[in-house]
């Protein structure tokens, strides 16, 4: 035997072993790394419910009684809230199985299963030592099995109304995916007394009809009130002294100042939607022309003219348009136009005759009262002129006003009769879930305010 | 080089394991569809028959033809005769709201189950082949469809419309729950009568992207059927929020898997993610509807793998949106 031999062939072994483990290690691990190939099943859903989600709101724990209270409370007014908006239905507390006793651990989701809830609202309040409330609020998600939202707010015990609201408007936007509106106010006015002899008042409260709060004492008419787009300010007509005036009212200083005073003027401002400009039509000759104020350098100038009426503007959200109402063409019809004045180009085409557009926060809509043989009825139509639809019609319905996130709608209606007046309604974009709103007593006029901050 | 015949064998070996671990098994590659035209012998009379009462009983509460367990309804027998009227516009079977019916539901379940037994003989199906209508955008890639399903959408059409003018409870059989995109249509017509952009009926079905439309009968794979009744179980669960069913393209994928009971095991698992305010709103009411929608235990154990693992592209923009 030849050692050189027998080491070549080792070698030469030993190399192939080699080369042998490196296959078969590589083949190991290329058929670890295969797996049965196995087709996954794919399927379009374009369709689904469109149902009132059941959600279960407990009350908010609390260590005193007086916390508990609270807690009870703020869940009654989220429950209102969500129940209200037409797209949520509040399961009754007296079904619910698990009885929720720490807030910070997860409940027993089955249970909330059992009672077909879809969603589940615990919180906690406590009375801080410096006198505010602070409350604390989790929303489940009860099929998924985990917690889609959870926040705190901390103020003083009078505001506990709004704690209820800012969850409520919170809850509302993690559910549906659009803004809430329920942390805002109404402004509007008061009518009581016999209805030749109406006390006009200005009156502001909460959307949900509590916290009235009267502005003006009745003595003097006032009308049309409107809220600027960006704070908490109004601007109302007033005929103190006998003569119109603009009033600017800031709600929470209570600060109240003159704008202007427009002997002639026909329809009272709006708001622009940065709050600098306002508009408003006066009276020239036998029509009215629509006019913008500066709210800083006090000067007017004039937007449209001609002999026509043109009345009622409105801006759009983004302030490059202006919707208003004329009767140019012979019958009240809405007109847009550019904001800086310009060629007027007509949108509504319907039977009827169409009067107080306004513009929708969303800019998607604008909303409008239409008279058509004898009866009233609130409406939409896109800014193009297209899409008209009818939300609500009847006796004297009048005077839209929008909810900032564009997708309700209140109006004032009046009742028939002797003992008639106006009532608020509220209707949803899609013309269903009408809803007359608490006001003690007769309202009109209502405007709407933004998301309070 | 040494050993060349035994590296060869191994890699050999190496690729046929590979190929049988990897390739399915062969049903699973019969998955190409099989357009083939049924062709019914019928008798004149059970045609005749059924047509009267197609016409004369529009507003009897009609049923969706897409049944777990149920033998293929009597739809296929005017097939024949209609064939004719083939040159109906595209857009045709696309407004036909949902899968259901046009099929008058007689007062008497007895009636129906005698007629049904009838048309036992020709295969499950057909039906279902108007399902896998694809709508405008996906025209090209399922041409074949529609020429069949025509026929049946016209009929679908004027019963539907007939339909469309009295709300009417859907009879709850095998667990079909009433759709109410119907009801809110109809109940929405209270509105002044503008022409809509849309039409009323715009919801189009989806196509499934698997699960051929199996015309041949003996079905492999999912068949066209069961997918549908998955597509409807969900629709059924999805309670799509506000915000969402007013959203412009917005779109949510969801992948889960599942056992072989019907549980969900694997996810719901949300695969896209846009920036959309909407979409974390829609991608929960996706997985609710997912997880909500348990068990879903019509679906054939003896098909498992066909769909243990499943992606559903739930997409709102087709609904009836008010805006």
């Amino acid at each position: 035997m030849t050692h050189p031999q027998e080491a070549e062939r080792a070698t030469e072994t030993g190399g192939a072993r080699a080369a042998w483990k490196v296959v078969v290690l590589a083949l190991a691990a290329w058929l670890l790394a295969l797996s049965p190939a196995h087709a996954v099943l794919e399927v379009d859903i374009t369709r689904g419910r469109v149902e009132p989600m059941p959600i279960a709101i407990t009350s908010f724990l609390g260590a005193s009684p007086k916390e508990q209270q609270y807690g009870a409370d703020i869940a009654g007014v989220i429950a209102a809230d969500l129940e209200r908006s037409g797209l949520f239905r509040p399961l009754d507390p007296a079904s619910f199985i698990e009885r929720i006793t720490d807030f910070n651990n997860p409940p027993r989701f089955g249970d909330w299963r059992i009672i077909k809830a879809q969603a589940l609202v615990t919180g906690r309040v406590l009375a801080q030592g410096d006198g505010r409330l602070r409350a604390e609020f989790r929303l489940w998600d009860v099929f998924a099995q985990q917690q889609i939202l959870g926040l705190q707010f901390v103020t003083s015990p009078r505001n506990w109304r709004r704690i209820g609201h800012m969850i409520a408007d919170a809850i509302y936007k993690a559910v549906t995916g659009e803004d809430g509106y329920f942390d805002t106010r109404i402004v509007f006015i008061e009518e009581s007394g016999p209805k030749d002899r109406r006390v006009k008042r200005l009156a502001v409260m909460d959307q949900d009809g509590f916290n009235l709060r009267r502005l003006t004492d009745g003595r003097t008419l006032v009308l049309t009130p409107r809220f600027s787009p960006n704070a908490q300010e109004i601007t109302y007509i007033s005929y103190a002294g006998g003569k119109p005036r603009v009033y600017l009212y800031n709600i929470e200083t209570g600060q109240r100042e003159i704008v202007g005073s427009f002997p002639n003027m026909s329809f009272a401002p709006r708001f622009s939607p940065d709050g600098q400009r306002i508009i408003m039509s006066l009276q020239e000759g036998g029509g009215s022309n629509i006019y913008e104020m500066d709210l800083r350098s006090r000067q007017l100038r004039r937007l449209t003219e001609g002999p026509a009426i043109d009345t009622a503007p409105s801006y759009s959200p983004d302030g490059r348009w202006i919707v208003f109402e004329s009767d140019r063409e012979g019958s009240q019809q809405l007109y847009v136009m550019p904001a800086g004045g310009g060629q007027a180009r007509r949108i509504s085409f319907g039977q009827g005759r169409y009067s107080t557009p306004v513009w929708s926060p969303r800019g998607d809509y604008i909303a409008f009262t239409k008279m058509h043989k004898g009866r009233f009825a609130i409406g939409v139509i896109r800014p193009d002129g297209s899409g008209e639809r009818i939300l609500t019609s009847g006796y004297h319905n009048e005077g839209p006003t929008w909810a900032p996130n564009g997708r309700v709608l209140m109006f004032f209606r009046e009742s028939r009769g002797p003992n008639g007046g106006p009532h608020l309604y509220t209707v949803d974009l899609t013309g269903y879930n009408e809803r007359r709103v608490p006001a003690p007593g007769f309202a009109s006029d209502p405007a709407w305010s933004p998301l309070l901050k | 080089m040494r050993y060349t015949l035994p590296i060869s064998l191994f890699l050999h070996l190496g690729i046929l394991l590979a190929a049988i671990v990897v390739l399915p098994a062969p049903e699973e590659f019969r998955v190409a569809p099989q357009e083939a035209l049924p062709v019914e012998i019928v008798n004149i009379e059970d045609v005749s028959k059924r047509m009267a009462m197609s016409r004369e009983a529009p507003e009897k509460p009609v049923e969706k033809p897409a049944p777990k367990q149920r033998e293929p309804e009597p739809k296929p027998q005017p097939r024949p005769a209609r064939e004719k009227k083939q040159a109906q516009p595209e857009p045709k079977p696309a407004p036909e709201p949902e899968p259901e019916k046009a099929e008058p539901a007689p007062p008497d379940p007895a009636d129906l189950k005698k007629l049904v037994e009838k048309v036992a003989e020709p295969e499950p199906k057909p039906e279902k082949t108007k399902k896998a209508e694809p709508e405008p955008k996906k025209a090209a890639s399922r041409p074949a469809p529609k020429p069949r399903a025509r026929p049946r959408a016209i009929r679908r059409m004027a019963a539907l419309q007939k339909q469309r003018k009295r709300k009417k409870p859907d009879p709850k059989k095998k667990r079909r729950r009433e759709n109410p995109i119907d009801e809110i249509a109809a109940l929405l017509n209270k509105v002044d009568d503008t022409p809509k952009a849309r039409p009323p009926e715009a919801d189009m079905t989806g196509t499934p992207r698997r699960g051929p439309a199996d015309m041949a009968g003996t079905d492999a794979a999912l068949s066209a059927d069961l997918v549908d009744a998955l597509r409807q179980k969900v629709e059924s669960c999805w309670n799509v929020p506000a915000g969402v069913r007013d959203a412009e393209g917005l779109r949510v994928r969801v992948r889960f898997q599942m056992s072989p009971e019907g549980l969900v095991t694997g996810g719901p698992e949300v695969l896209n993610s846009m920036a959309h305010p909407a979409f974390d709103a829609a991608a929960r009411s996706a997985v609710r509807a997912v997880l909500a929608c348990q068990p879903y235990d019509f679906l054939p154990p003896e098909k498992y793998e066909a769909w243990k693992d499943i992606i559903l592209n739930f997409d709102p923009s087709r609904m009836l949106a008010v805006n």
